[in-house]
Parts: C-alpha cells; sequence; structure tokens
C-alpha cells in the first residue's frame, strides 16, 4: 500500500487550498446536516403516528451520508488537483527487457546467460523490448535460441519504447535492458527515463555512428563576474540535466589568455568591456552571445518586471544600465520606463542578447526564478535544430523540472491522470448519496 | 388598534355584519352599526321599499294611507356578549417556515381576534376576551365601546404564549361567565395533550351560547413540504423525534386528515360551527369568507 501511495502525486497542488478554504464551511454544513434539522411543530403526536424509522437506523444512514458527501467532496478535491500516478502497474520484481537487435546479433551462449542471470533472481520476468511489451518466452529462447521478432531496429524506437513502458509500468526492482551498441547512437543526447536502468551493451560493430552535435557553451568572465558565472553554470547544470543532455561548457576567466573554440555555440560574456566588434566579425558559424551589461555605468531601480514569454511571472529588479537600442534591434524587455534591459541584434554570424543589468541576486532575481533556465534555452537556442534533437522521446517537458540542483533521483516519474476513474468513482458515490437520501426506509414495526 | 389591525384587511371586511346565530333564531337582532336598524321592537323609522326587501316587512297600513311602500325599521341596543377565547398555549407559536416576517398561529390569533372584535364593538355588541395558557389566564369582561375595544387591544399585547392549554377544572370560574347567551369565539390550533379542549368546548357549548371555532393550520402542516432528516420538536413539552421526511410525509398526511375528521366530529356533536384558517394565506380573504358565509345564517 504505501508503495501505492508513493506513486500518486498531483498536478495543480494549489487547487487543494481552495477546495480547503471551500471544504471548511461545507463540513461544517454536513455534520450539522447529519444531526437532522430542527422544526419545531405543535403537536408531536402526529408526528408519532407517522410512519418512522428507528432513530438509529436515521443516525447509521446520515453518517454513510455524511461518508458518502465527503467522499464526493474529497474525489472532487483530487479531481480537480489533478491526481496522477507514476503508473497504472507497478512491478516489484526484477524485469529483464531484450533488444531485438540484441537478440539478432546474440549467440546462444549469451542468450543462456541472460535466461541463467534471469532464473537467478526470483520472480524476475524477461520481456522483448518492442511494442506490446510480449514477454519473452523463454522455453522457446532455450531451445533455439532464437524468438519470432518484430523488426524494431532503428534505436530511437527503442528509446521510445523504453520511455513509454517505464511510464507505464512503476518499476520498483532493478531494470536491465540488453540492447546492442546500436543504442549509443544517441550519444550525450539519451533523454532522461523515468527510471534507473543498467544497460548491458554488446556488440560494438553493430554501432552506426550517428553524430547529432552536442551544443558547446563557453562563459567568459572578468574577474569581479566570478559569483555570476557560477550561478550562470549551475543554470546550464539544469539545462544538461533535463533538456540539453548533450550540453558542454567550460567558465573562463577573462584574465587568462583563452582562444574561443571554433565549435562554440552559446558565449556568455559576463564583464565591463564592451564587445569588440572586430571579434565578433571573426565568428564564421552561427553563435549567440549572451552578455551583460558592458560599460559599468548603472542606476538603482525597485521594481518587478515580467518575465519575456511567461506573462504571469515577475522578477525583482534592483540595478541595471540605461542603453539606447539601434532601429535593427529587438527589444525584448524593458523597465517601468521602457528602458530597454533584454534586447536582441545580429551581427555577421553572431546573434547578440544583451541584458542590461547582471546576472546576480543583488543586481535582480532573474537568475533564481525556475522559470530561468527555459528562458536561457528559448533565448540561446536555434528552434529548427533543436526540434531535431528528440523526435522519438515521448518526455512530457512538463513534468521537468527547471530547478538548480537537482539530483537524479528527483526527476519526476511520468503520470497518470486518475481524473477519468475518479469522476466514474464520484458519479457512482453522488448516485448512491441520492438514492440513499431519497430512498423510502423500512417502517417501524 | 394599530398594531393588531391590517388596514387592508378591515377596508374588505368592516362592513361585513359579525352575525350570530342567535340572532338569527330570534334572541338578537342587531345587524349594523351601534345603533342597528332592522327587525326589532322599537320603532326607529320607516324608509322606502327596496327591492329584496322582504314583504313582511313592508308597513301595509302606511300603504292603505300613502299609496306607498314603506319599510318599517327598529332600533335597538345589542345585548349580545361575543366572547373571544384565544388559546395562548405555546403550541400555537408554529408557523411556517422559509418566508421571512411569516406569522406565527398566535400572532395570525391575535390580528383575527382584534379585527374580529372591532366589528362587534362597530355593531355594538359586548366584546371580551379570555385568554389561556397553563395556570395563567387574561379575562376581559364583556362590554361595548370604543374604549373597552382599545382596553382590549391592550390586554392582548400584554399577552404571551407559553406552557399548554389549561385544565377546564382550573378555569371554571371563566368558564361560567361564558356560559351566558352569546357568541363565542375559540381561536386555536385544536392541538390538545388529553381532552381539555373538548371539555371546555362542551362546558362552554352549553346553554344558549353559539360558539365558533377558528381552527388555525400552516401550509407545512397541510403540506409537509420537509426533505431529509428531520429533528421535529413539540412546542409544548420539547420531545424531540427524529424521523426521515420522505418515509413520513404519507403518514403525517394521514395522521392530520384523521386529526381533522376526528375533530369535525367532535365539534358537530357539540353543535360547533368549525372555521379552518390557513394562516400563511392573506387574513382578509379569510375573514371576508367567513363573514360572507356567516351572513346566510340569516337567510
Amino acid at each position: 500500500m504505501p508503495g501505492m501511495l508513493s506513486g500518486l502525486s498531483v498536478v495543480t497542488p494549489a487547487a487543494w487550498w481552495a477546495l480547503l478554504a471551500l471544504g471548511i464551511p461545507l463540513l461544517i454544513h454536513l455534520f450539522s446536516r447529519s444531526r437532522g434539522r430542527l422544526v419545531r411543530i405543535g403537536h408531536i403526536d402526529l408526528i408519532r403516528q407517522a410512519r418512522r424509522l428507528q432513530v438509529t437506523e436515521v443516525k447509521l444512514t446520515r453518517w454513510l451520508l455524511l461518508l458518502l458527501r465527503f467522499g464526493i467532496f474529497t474525489l472532487a478535491a483530487l479531481i480537480l488537483g489533478g491526481l496522477a500516478t507514476a503508473g497504472l502497474n507497478s512491478s516489484d520484481a526484477p524485469t529483464i527487457y531484450l533488444t531485438s537487435n540484441w537478440l539478432k546479433t546474440s549467440d546462444s551462449e549469451a542468450i543462456n546467460t541472460v535466461l541463467s542471470d534471469a532464473e537467478q533472481t526470483q520472480g524476475s520476468r524477461v520481456f522483448l523490448l518492442q511494442p506490446g511489451f510480449p514477454q519473452a518466452d523463454l522455453e522457446l529462447l532455450k531451445t533455439s535460441g532464437k524468438q519470432p521478432l518484430a523488426d524494431v531496429e532503428d534505436s530511437g524506437k527503442i528509446w521510445s519504447l523504453l520511455s513509454e513502458r517505464l511510464s507505464l509500468v512503476h518499476h520498483n526492482g532493478k531494470v536491465t535492458v540488453y540492447a546492442t551498441d546500436h543504442i549509443l547512437q544517441f550519444g550525450s543526447h539519451k533523454p532522461a527515463l523515468p527510471h534507473d536502468v543498467d544497460w548491458r551493451i554488446s556488440h560494438p560493430q553493430h554501432a552506426p555512428v550517428v553524430d547529432h552535435g552536442s551544443i558547446r557553451a563557453v562563459i567568459v568572465f572578468e574577474p569581479d563576474r566570478a559569483a555570476d558565472a557560477a550561478l550562470l553554470s549551475a543554470v546550464l547544470s539544469t539545462l544538461k540535466e533535463h533538456r540539453l543532455p548533450g550540453l558542454l561548457w567550460e567558465s573562463v576567466a577573462a584574465n587568462r589568455s583563452v582562444e574561443l573554440p571554433g565549435n562554440t555555440d552559446w558565449l556568455i560574456r559576463l564583464g565591463n568591456e564592451v564587445l569588440d566588434p572586430a571579434k565578433i566579425a571573426e565568428i564564421k558559424r552561427p553563435t549567440v552571445i549572451l552578455t551583460d551589461t558592458g560599460d559599468g555605468v548603472s542606476e538603482s531601480a525597485s521594481q518587478f518586471v515580467s518575465f519575456p514569454f511567461y506573462p504571469f511571472t515577475t522578477f525583482r529588479l534592483e540595478r541595471f544600465a540605461r542603453h539606447k537600442v539601434d532601429e535593427d534591434e529587438r527589444v525584448l524587455l524593458s523597465t517601468e520606463d521602457d528602458s530597454p534591459l533584454l534586447h536582441e541584434s545580429h551581427f555577421g554570424y553572431a546573434r547578440i542578447v544583451r541584458f542590461n543589468s547582471r546576472f546576480n541576486p543583488q543586481w535582480n532575481s532573474l537568475a533564481l526564478q525556475p522559470e530561468f533556465p527555459e528562458l536561457l534555452l528559448q533565448l540561446m537556442s536555434d528552434p529548427g535544430r533543436e526540434s531535431q534533437r528528440f523526435p522519438d522521446a515521448r518526455i512530457d517537458p512538463a513534468n521537468l523540472q527547471t530547478r538548480h540542483a537537482i539530483s537524479k533521483g528527483d526527476i519526476p516519474l511520468p503520470r497518470r491522470s486518475l481524473q477519468w476513474l475518479l469522476t466514474i468513482l464520484l458519479v457512482f458515490l453522488w448516485i448512491t448519496e441520492r438514492w440513499l437520501s431519497e430512498r423510502k426506509p423500512r417502517e417501524k414495526y | 388598534m394599530e398594531r393588531f389591525i391590517d388596514p387592508r384587511t378591515l377596508a374588505r371586511v368592516k362592513d361585513l355584519p359579525l352575525i350570530a346565530k342567535t340572532v338569527a333564531d330570534g334572541f338578537l337582532h342587531g345587524l349594523q352599526q351601534s345603533h342597528q336598524r332592522g327587525i326589532g321592537i322599537e320603532f326607529s323609522q320607516y324608509r322606502a321599499y327596496e327591492p329584496g326587501d322582504p314583504l313582511s316587512r313592508i308597513d301595509w297600513k302606511l300603504f292603505a294611507r300613502s299609496d306607498r311602500y314603506f319599510v318599517r325599521e327598529a332600533e335597538r341596543e345589542s345585548e349580545i356578549a361575543m366572547w373571544f377565547v384565544l388559546d395562548a398555549s405555546a403550541s400555537m407559536n408554529q408557523a411556517s417556515e422559509g418566508k421571512p416576517g411569516t406569522w406565527s398561529k398566535f400572532e395570525y390569533a391575535r390580528h383575527l381576534l382584534a379585527t374580529l372584535s372591532y366589528i362587534g364593538q362597530l355593531q355594538g355588541d359586548h366584546v371580551g376576551m379570555l385568554s389561556l395558557s397553563g395556570d395563567q389566564h387574561h379575562l376581559l369582561p364583556p362590554a361595548s365601546g370604543e374604549r373597552h375595544w382599545h382596553r382590549l387591544l391592550r390586554q392582548l399585547s400584554t399577552i404571551r404564549s407559553g406552557d399548554s392549554f389549561p385544565d377546564p377544572v382550573l378555569i371554571k370560574s371563566a368558564i361560567q361567565r361564558l356560559q351566558k347567551t352569546g357568541l363565542i369565539f375559540i381561536i386555536s390550533d385544536f392541538y390538545q395533550k388529553s381532552n381539555e379542549l373538548d371539555e371546555f368546548i362542551t362546558q362552554v357549548s352549553a346553554g344558549r351560547t353559539e360558539v365558533v371555532a377558528m381552527h388555525l393550520q400552516t401550509t407545512d402542516e397541510l403540506r409537509f413540504p420537509y426533505k431529509g432528516a428531520i429533528r421535529f420538536e413539540d412546542l409544548e413539552s420539547g420531545e424531540q423525534v427524529l424521523v426521515s421526511a420522505a418515509a413520513a410525509r404519507e403518514t403525517w398526511m394521514e395522521a392530520l386528515a384523521a386529526h381533522q375528521q376526528e375533530l369535525e366530529r367532535q365539534l358537530q356533536r357539540q353543535q360547533v360551527s368549525l372555521y379552518n384558517i390557513n394562516i400563511d394565506q392573506p387574513m382578509d380573504q379569510a375573514l371576508y369568507d367567513f363573514l360572507t358565509s356567516r351572513q346566510k345564517i340569516r337567510h
């Protein structure tokens, strides 16, 4: 039971507060109703003569009705709160998945090794990583060493199948996947799976090398911006964990003589020095440059500024620098007095995004907002390129958390909504409640 | 008058005579105003014949002299004593639910009593009042005149409902005063613990009195509109009974009908007129119906 409950979660916990506020007067009403409404009459004998319930029966019915109504209220709360479970099924036993490519390329010895592993672990089950997830016919595997297989060769499909399976079935036991290094074509771009997987990779000769290319970022910071750089580095870490597994970056102090790598995608430059147009002109590939206020002349402000792309989210702005924007620049964000705060321009291959403040909590709270990693991704990434990154991965971005310093164990499991089930239950309870409250009780003899 | 008289009600019924059956039987003859004109002993005046006047009232001697039809009218002071007996027991506090400002039976009874007594005093009848609840009773001997009627209203405003209808033995002296010739209105819900109301009516209806029972009921009593679990509480005893309204409705209606039949039977046996009044209906209509029905007694 605790295992079952541990898989439950709610999508919109805020709904609980509204329902709690609604529930207090409702519960008071229900409790008071359970005692029966008081009506004063002139002659009780007329009631005594009337068909009447035993008081205990009335009380029992009242309590049942109270419980039913409380259940209806609770179910409504759960429906509105969006109760979800990690999966409709759960498996406590260790599970082994075999990819079709692995089965095709494995000899009898390898298959027998898997089977003996499975037999050694009490209750473990073996499935084929194919649509429908058929259970492996162990006898057939033992005798012939093979099993009829659907043609599922593409590693992307295997990955999405595995993701789907781990979403549907909540595995409490160990998950082992036997695959060829076909799977390695994802390289560092593997999307997060909702469960830890013990990979058993074999047959490197079957691994076609496909490089989707990694995003490489460089943070160049002046000495007084080390804290800002560390904060941005944490944000990039979050992005790598949840959105861009292939993201690579390094932080470089500006006083070190470092050549900018030629394959840099993102250049994050933190410092007072103004960008040198000549150096930007040297960039020969599409690069996004994010830079903060350059001249060091800033003024105090105390205001809340709305997020670009997230109109209902604001951050606190304490200091910023005024800059004029050219006509060809696009202003993404402004202060209350319309001074540009975030604006972008294009220069050669470079797209320059300028932030007229610093990524520092003393200047503003932008980088501390949970939405900031997503905002940074939108600012920096090339939408056309990103859309091709995980075409088959069925990872719902809504389930990705954009928090700093998140551990792997915090990755939320994909959730299955229980709202339909709860709605049917609610309707059933409601019909029962109506029947119980309107039924004609038995006579008192 | 003021507090217990509804102008709308009064406007509708003030010109209707409050006729006692005894009047029709010939004991009393007053019909209108304090100095009533009609069939009487002491001559008052002649007036021209109008269609509808009984031929027996035409003065034929005068016709022989004047060749015109004149009707002889008499004038006399009424000698009838109108008693209003108000049931002020706690059960009269019952009222329908749901509408704010709804009168209880007791409030309705006080307004009804005030209006009827006003008509009575307009006719020149003697009006008196007896209010009964528990061991307390207020008695105002019958007298005529507006001043006396105002005294009745003042007393009426001091009466509070409570307790149950008293045992007739305890109010023997008051009953004896009611047993003289007259008209007695009993305004009550006619709920009784044992048979105290029956005994009371038996005693006061003895002799040459006419007794009119005005039975007050609420819409809630008649329709039983309750739903769900209801904890009924007796207004007099405080006893509570928890019932399911859906289950109790049918037999409540049966019990109420049985109670009504029994009441009618009892009153009929004692030759008491019964008028059922729904207190949630406008009082002017109820009074109009009552007075016009009384008017038929005359003919």
